[in-house]
């Protein structure tokens, strides 16, 4: 037995590590030292062991050619105990090691590394490997020794700070690679070791300290470059012909991803190590040749064998991820030193998995028609145009068909929904996932609720009951886009809200103004998120944070209020710039409710509160056993204790406030209107899923103090509900669809192609939630919604910067419900309107049943039906009205000039009807070109807004009024014509801010991972 | 611990329990405006639309004419469309012309599709101050009526006669559809002699259906029409020509009514030797049994006389001759009030046949203020027909005309009169009553009260009366020509109100 010692200007420590080698109780034990720098450490050597020998490593580069010196030594010994300079063993650690390689045959055998000056903290306890040659600890960061790691226990590769090798197995495998200096030479050794048939093996009973600090001694921090660069020499050198060409190109990805990182997170050095890696490796492409040739030489294992030993995935990624989540204190790899899977092993782990596993099994068996189908455009679930280059345009274009039309930034989502289509290949499976993702980012949100609280269980339970609670199908079913967004976004909110209240268990970690930044942060993320598909839904925080004060009142917690109400301010910024385009909308048409309220008048609606609470606020109702939620709910205020029972009381105060707005909404005594019950609904939810966690925090820690009673009763009998609970859940996943219609009513309305017939407009009536546009109120329960052309999309959901000519929409509707015109068709064709579609179902029947109706009023549908030029059509389905406009003239159109003479008010078409011109600009834009002949004029039923220009060969073609509020424009010849819109500067501006701020916020969130140790 | 949680448990459950009690209570809903839909004559918009339902092409049961008054000071733009009916196909046909200020337009309409058997009219007006009025000219008379101004998906005609054998009696329901899409109507008749049912009848697009009920019911004394358009809608009026011993000689012609209500006022109304008026309460409802008091608005205050209950069953309707009714004997003219005391909505109208004599102190010398007027003075026969009005106005448009054209009226003829019902139990209403924008006659009618003004007083030759009140008022005519008599409501110029919200 020789133990080889590679020092390199060692510091005092180094007469430690020599001692602990001479007080081993392995009697037959040399040391030689291998004096890396030829620094003249033989005096200190000969002092510190007499009996040991110093071989000059001079010339030797790095730590890997400096031990493989005792490769031309000639030694003779069995066994080689390869370790650095800056170690101490424990007095029996050799003895131990050899004892453990003897009895299992083990090639390799490693000793648990602990900290040099805290020994209680494990440092290394052996590697798991990647497939890419990248090494993961198998504890995590400070882990605490408590003889968790005492074991036995095959590794794939052991740290070179000491490890004990048979001699034959390193001089067959030529040591390490000389090629490595520092870092990975281990792996690379362990990894060849594996090959030739030697098993690697941690011994836990045998322990040395480390004190690890190469990057101090050698004032150089290239931990990074080497990791990297070693990495991929081992991957290189290592891997079979077969298992190289699937792993490399992978590996190539890989790196491109995190150069690309690095990049835009503005790492240029870690770019630079990464480049570096590459380039190093292909400039030794000829040694990598060699070691693969020599390596071949003592392959005993199938390359098949070795790979199974190494992670599937990849370390780096995962470390990422880990690093994501939080998780960055546990073992990368494993827990508790049990393998990759050996997580599972543990109680908690596996129930987070199985957790997880069942409810995204929920999740997707019960959209399986959703996912197969698709998603019929019902409600707010409007449609999104057929391919991603026209959303983008749309996007870009700056121009809204609301209202007749109106400048708009449109939403921000827009964007991504785009690049998602262009990488999906298909909108509709973009917007399919999308609103099942919905689903899941809620339930996300609900399992890190409680993620402070430390305790599995209590994620588990609020994730299952997030999932249970009805809100998702019914939003599903009720096609609330809104309902969604809100399912989704509130448990983060809530989340984010808990922790700037610092209460307990909420105070854990730094509490710095640099944390408490990140937490403002992070909820104005998670609102602006929100707003970029809903606006309304930033609401939520509101109304969160009412709750929560009100909570925080009533559980004697005052201190916690201002920190609440401070971080609902100091949300806005985030949340403004990350709904940027959107915010500056809205604060430009003027603070109002119309949009937030999306048509509804704030008049009383037919729920009643008990359907509040049990969420029956849509299509479908969940029956009874919602209301057993009840059980747990009342659990943490019954039983718990301390933290506890603050948190049940805070939860219970934002479950009534959101109960609270519902009902105001429903019985109609507000004097504005409020947005979709779902989305109202939405802080209850999360409220009741974190009360049901909490009830199970409170069966674990508390119940013990209560005195036998009715408290233990409530036990089995809020666990017998909960099952009764998860069973009746079982029938919302009958259908796979959750409840949601088959069809929606374009497929039962027949419109013509405007690209044939002229573009026109169709006037949408009926409940607000019907209506996939955007609504205006113009009845109690009734609003109205104009689309362009014959299909409705996302972008008729568009925050326009001004009402456009609503007005005028209004007028029209106004003069045909008082009866005041027998002419409607005559007024809503001088708007462009050639189709009245009355709603009075979500969706044709026999989808949505007569119960499920809400007719629009019988007068307003008397009136439709007296107007003498609005033809009805026959045989539509009973769920719609549907009228043709037969005095329709199409919104872009070529007249003889002076069309519109004695037209001085929109009414005056009542007397003085359009006739129709020949339709032109009916394809998508703008911009659009045709081709005219002379002395016409153009009409374009546009809200007339600076940016609109129509040229005629290039030059600008005048323009006038026309029909009292659209225009004409001149062409003073025939010639070729084009037709645009161009948003100004600074609006484009602001789209581009919109569009960058999520991703800015991603990568500085990113960044701040990152820097994570 | 314990102080905390019991204050959040009585907390909790209190406002839980808040929202209970909260949403016990009813809910604020808001009243949805229900828009006023009269059975009146009452443009009331920019553009005004006329439905003349019609008659018969030149020659045939009762030619059409359609009569366009404009009362304004300016000339008004009207639209024409004229909309064929029967077998013969032809397209409608649209004149634009216009009405001179304070001027009236006849049109036969039949030159316009000359092969079509029946046709109707569809007049587009700018303002609200044309008033247009269909005449049926058969050779038992001529029948006039106000046109439509709305259409409707259910009507009512409450009471025909189809004994054409004896009486020479021909009922003919006519409904014009000016919608561009056809519509399909049942029409569901109930006579003396029994039920029948027309089902599907389809209406095209823009184009009139003349429903000859004298073949579907024959020799009934009586018979009404509940119209339901199942798709659609349609304007529905109706042609009654008569010349028999009972029911006399003329042709009478009256819109539908569009649905029912459960207070009507039938202005016009009489009793007298050779006058037979009759009122017809149809009760529309498939279940339920209407109990109804016919009351009586006599003009002179000092005359009292008890309301006529009648039950009405469903589907059914019931005809009260009023010259059988002791309790109206010396009363002359007077106004009736048709009110559902159950109540169940149901319809109401009069027809009225006067025999050619006269008799002293019947309703022939009623152009005396008096009432009664020298004997010997020949009565001119015809036959009548008034909807019930549901709804008044403050400001009344009325056609009239008076018989001295020539300058050659007698003193004490019957030359029509216009009569001004006060509906309110309260209020008193002061009418100023102007021909050709000249203040004529001011009166004030009491609550409940009604004023008969003979045409004769008020202008002559064709006129348009105007009647300005202080209050809601419900304004009928009747005119006697030389050869025939018609009776009608008026047109409101004002959007009414309904007469069961009066107080």
């Amino acid at each position: 037995m020789l133990a080889v010692v590679v020092a390199h200007e060692p510091g005092d420590w180094f007469v430690e590590t020599l001692e602990s080698l001479s007080l081993q109780d392995y009697e037959a034990l040399g040391t030689v030292v291998v004096d890396a720098a030829s620094s003249g450490i033989g005096a200190r050597v000969s002092e510190a062991m007499p009996d040991a020998a110093v071989v000059d490593g001079a010339g030797a580069t790095g730590f890997s050619q400096a031990a493989n010196a005792v490769l031309d030594a000639g030694i003779e010994a069995d066994f080689l105990l390869v370790c650095h300079d800056d170690v101490a063993l424990a007095p029996d650690a050799v003895s131990v090691l050899v004892a453990e390689a003897l009895r299992s045959n083990a090639g390799i055998v490693g000793p648990k590394v602990v900290e040099w000056d805290r020994p209680e903290i494990i440092q290394h306890a052996g590697y798991d490997v990647d497939r890419f040659g990248v090494p993961a600890e198998r504890v995590g960061a400070d882990e605490l020794d408590q003889e968790q790691q005492d074991g036995v226990s095959d590794v794939f590769a052991l740290p070179s700070a000491v490890l004990l090798i048979r001699r034959e197995l390193f001089v067959r495998l030529g040591g390490f690679d000389g090629g490595m200096t520092f870092r990975g030479e281990d792996v690379d050794l362990c990894w060849r070791a594996q090959m030739a048939g030697a098993r690697v093996m941690f011994v836990g009973g045998a322990v040395a300290r480390h004190r690890e600090g190469l990057v101090s001694r050698t004032g150089v921090d290239d931990t990074r470059l080497t990791e990297s660069r070693h990495a991929l020499r081992a991957m290189l050198v290592n891997h079979g012909r077969i298992s190289l060409t699937v792993f490399l190109p992978v590996a190539l990805l890989m790196a491109v991803f995190e150069v690309l990182l690095a990049v835009f997170t503005a790492r240029p050095g870690r770019v630079r190590d990464l480049v570096s890696a590459w380039a190093w490796n292909i400039s030794r492409l000829d040694v990598v040749s060699q070691r693969r040739k020599a390596n071949a030489q003592v392959r005993r294992v199938r390359q098949a064998d070795v790979t199974a030993l190494q992670y599937l995935g990849s370390v780096r990624l995962l470390s990422f991820l880990r690093r994501q989540s939080g998780a960055e204190r546990t073992g990368l790899l494993s827990t508790a030193g049990r393998g990759v899977f050996g997580g599972l092993r543990t109680g908690t782990n596996r129930l987070a998995w199985i957790a997880w596993i069942v409810a995204l099994a929920f999740v997707l068996f019960g959209s399986r028609r959703l996912l197969s189908s698709g998603v019929p455009a019902v409600g707010d679930f409007a449609a999104l145009p057929a391919d991603a280059s026209g959303l983008l345009d749309a996007w870009w274009g700056g121009w809204s068909e609301r209202n007749a039309g109106a400048p708009s930034s449109n939403l921000g989502i827009l964007v991504y929904l785009g690049v998602l289509g262009w990488v999906f290949g298909s909108m509709a499976l973009v917007r399919t996932l999308g609103i099942v993702a919905l689903i899941v980012v809620g339930l996300a949100g609900s399992y890190r609720l409680l993620s402070a609280t430390g305790s599995r269980r209590a994620q588990a339970s609020t994730l299952f009951a997030y999932l249970l609670v009805p809100l998702a199908p019914a939003s599903v079913a009720s096609g609330s886009l809104a309902g969604l967004v809100g399912y989704a976004a509130a448990p983060w909110m809530l989340r984010e809200l808990l922790r700037a209240s610092r209460a307990a268990p909420f105070r854990q970690g730094p509490q710095g103004l640099g944390s408490r930044a990140a937490v403002y942060v992070s909820l104005g993320a998670a609102a602006g998120a929100a707003a970029l598909v809903v606006p309304a839904a930033a609401g939520l925080v509101v109304v969160l944070a009412a709750g929560l004060v009100a909570g925080s009142l009533l559980a004697g917690r005052p201190e916690d209020v201002p920190r609440l109400l401070v971080a609902t301010v100091l949300a806005v910024p985030t949340a403004a710039f990350l709904a940027f385009p959107t915010v500056v909308d809205l604060l430009a048409s003027g603070p109002g409710w119309r949009f937030l309220a999306d048509g509804r008048d704030g008049s009383a609606g037919g729920v009643a509160f008990g359907e509040i609470l049990r969420f029956a606020v849509g299509a479908s109702d969940p029956g009874w056993l919602v209301w057993l939620f009840a059980l747990p709910m009342a659990v943490p205020l019954l039983l718990g204790r301390g933290w506890r029972l603050e948190q049940a009381v805070r939860l219970w105060m934002v479950a009534i406030g959101a109960w609270a707005v519902a009902l105001a909404a429903q019985r109609g005594v507000l004097p504005f209107g409020l947005p979709d019950m779902h989305l109202l609904l939405a802080p209850a939810a999360v409220a009741a899923a974190g009360l049901c966690g909490l009830a199970v925090l409170s069966v674990e820690h508390d119940l013990r103090f209560s005195h036998f009673g009715w408290r233990q009763a409530l036990v089995p009998v809020t666990a017998a509900a909960s099952l009764l609970l998860a069973v009746g859940s079982i029938g919302s996943l009958e259908d796979g669809r959750w409840r949601l219609v088959d069809s929606d009513h374009h497929s039962a309305l027949r419109f013509e192609p405007p690209v044939l017939e002229g573009a026109y407009r169709v006037l949408w009536i009926g409940a607000p939630e019907f209506l996939a546009g955007e609504g205006h109120s113009l009845a109690p329960g009734v609003a109205w919604a104009t689309t362009a052309g014959d299909s409705v999309t996302l972008l008729d959901r568009a925050v326009p910067l001004d009402r456009g000519r609503a007005d005028l929409f209004s007028t029209v509707i106004e003069e045909i419900e008082q009866g005041r015109t027998a002419r409607g068709g005559r007024l809503l064709a001088g708007l462009g309107v050639r189709y009245v579609v009355l709603l009075h179902r979500l969706a044709p029947a026999p989808f949505v049943s007569g119960e499920d109706a809400r007719p629009v009023p019988p007068n307003l549908t008397a009136a439709m039906r007296g107007q003498l030029d609005l033809e009805l059509v026959e045989g539509t389905n009973s769920a719609v009205d549907m009228f043709v406009n037969t005095a329709w003239v199409p919104m872009r159109a070529l007249y003889p000039p002076g069309f519109d003479e004695g037209v001085e008010d929109l009414t005056d078409l009542e007397v003085r009807p359009l006739t129709p011109g020949s339709p032109m600009f009916s394809g998508d834009g703008p911009p659009w070109s045709a081709r005219i002949p002379g002395n016409v004029e153009i009409l374009v039923s546009h809200t007339p807004r600076p940016g609109w220009e129509l040229t005629v060969d290039g030059e600008p073609a005048p323009r006038r009024e026309a029909l009292s509020w659209a225009r004409a424009y001149q062409p003073p010849e025939a010639g070729e014509v084009q037709l645009s819109y161009s948003a100004p500067w600074w609006r484009r501006g602001g789209q581009l801010v919109g569009a960058a701020a999520p991703v800015v916020l991603v990568l500085a969130w990113l960044r701040r991972r990152m820097d994570r140790p | 611990m314990r102080s905390t949680r019991m204050l959040a448990v009585v907390a909790i459950g209190g406002l839980l329990l808040a929202g209970v009690l909260v949403d016990i209570g009813d809910r604020a809903v808001p009243e949805v405006a229900d828009r006023h839909e009269t059975a009146l004559a009452a443009p009331s918009g920019v553009v005004n639309t006329w439905f003349c339902p019609g008659g018969s092409r030149a020659g045939g049961m009762a030619e059409l004419t359609v009569r366009m008054v404009n009362r304004s000071d300016e000339p008004r733009a009207v639209t024409v469309s004229v909309l064929p009916g029967g077998s013969a196909p032809q397209d409608p046909s649209t004149l634009e012309m216009s009405i001179e200020p304070r001027g009236r337009v006849l049109l036969p309409p039949s030159d316009e599709v000359p092969d079509a058997e029946w046709v109707g009219v569809m007049v587009e007006t700018t303002g609200a101050d044309v008033v247009v009025e269909q005449i049926l000219t058969a050779a038992e008379g001529v029948g006039r009526s106000p046109c439509l101004t709305r259409t409707a998906d259910s009507w009512i005609v409450s009471n025909g006669a189809t004994r054409s054998a004896v009486e020479r009696e021909r009922f003919v329901v006519m409904l014009l559809n000016p919608f561009p899409d056809v519509a399909v109507v049942d029409v569901e008749l109930v006579a003396d002699v029994g039920r029948d049912s027309i089902d599907g009848l389809v209406v095209p697009a823009r184009r009139v259906a003349a429903v000859d009920i004298t073949s579907e019911v024959t020799v009934a004394s009586t018979v009404a029409a509940f119209i339901d358009v199942v798709s659609g809608r349609v304007a529905a009026s109706w042609v009654q020509v008569a010349d028999g011993p009972i029911a006399g000689r003329g042709v009478r012609t009256a819109p539908a009514v569009p649905g029912a209500a459960v207070l009507w006022h039938l202005p016009v109304a009489a009793v007298g030797a050779g006058r037979t008026d009759v009122v017809a309460v149809s009760n529309p409802s498939a279940t339920e049994t209407a109990e109804v008091d016919v009351e009586i608005i006599p003009e002179d205050p000092q005359f009292e006389a008890g309301p006529i209950e009648i039950t009405v069953r469903p589907g059914r309707t019931a005809l009260i001759d009023l010259s059988r009714q002791a309790r109206l004997d010396g009363i002359g003219h007077f106004s009736l009030a048709v009110r559902s005391l159950t109540p169940v909505p149901v319809a109401a109208s009069i027809t009225s046949v006067t025999a050619a004599f006269a008799d002293s102190g019947g309703p022939a010398d009623s152009g005396s203020p008096s009432g009664t007027g020298p004997a010997g003075i020949a009565a001119v026969a015809g036959s009548t027909a008034t909807i019930g009005a549901d709804g008044a106005a403050r400001r009344w448009l009325v056609p009239a005309e008076g018989r001295d054209q020539d300058g050659a009226t007698e003193p004490g003829a019957d030359t029509g009169a216009l009569v001004i019902v006060n509906p309110s139990a309260a209020g008193i209403a002061q009418a100023d009553v102007s021909v050709g924008g000249s203040l004529v006659r001011s009166v004030e009618i009491g609550p409940l009260r009604s004023r008969r003004l003979p045409l004769s007083g008020l202008g002559s030759g064709h006129f348009l009366v105007e009647v300005d009140s202080s209050a809601p008022v419900v304004v009928g005519r009747e005119v006697v020509g030389l050869t025939s008599r018609s009776a009608s409501l008026g047109v409101a110029a004002d959007p009414p109100v309904p007469i069961a919200g009066l107080r």
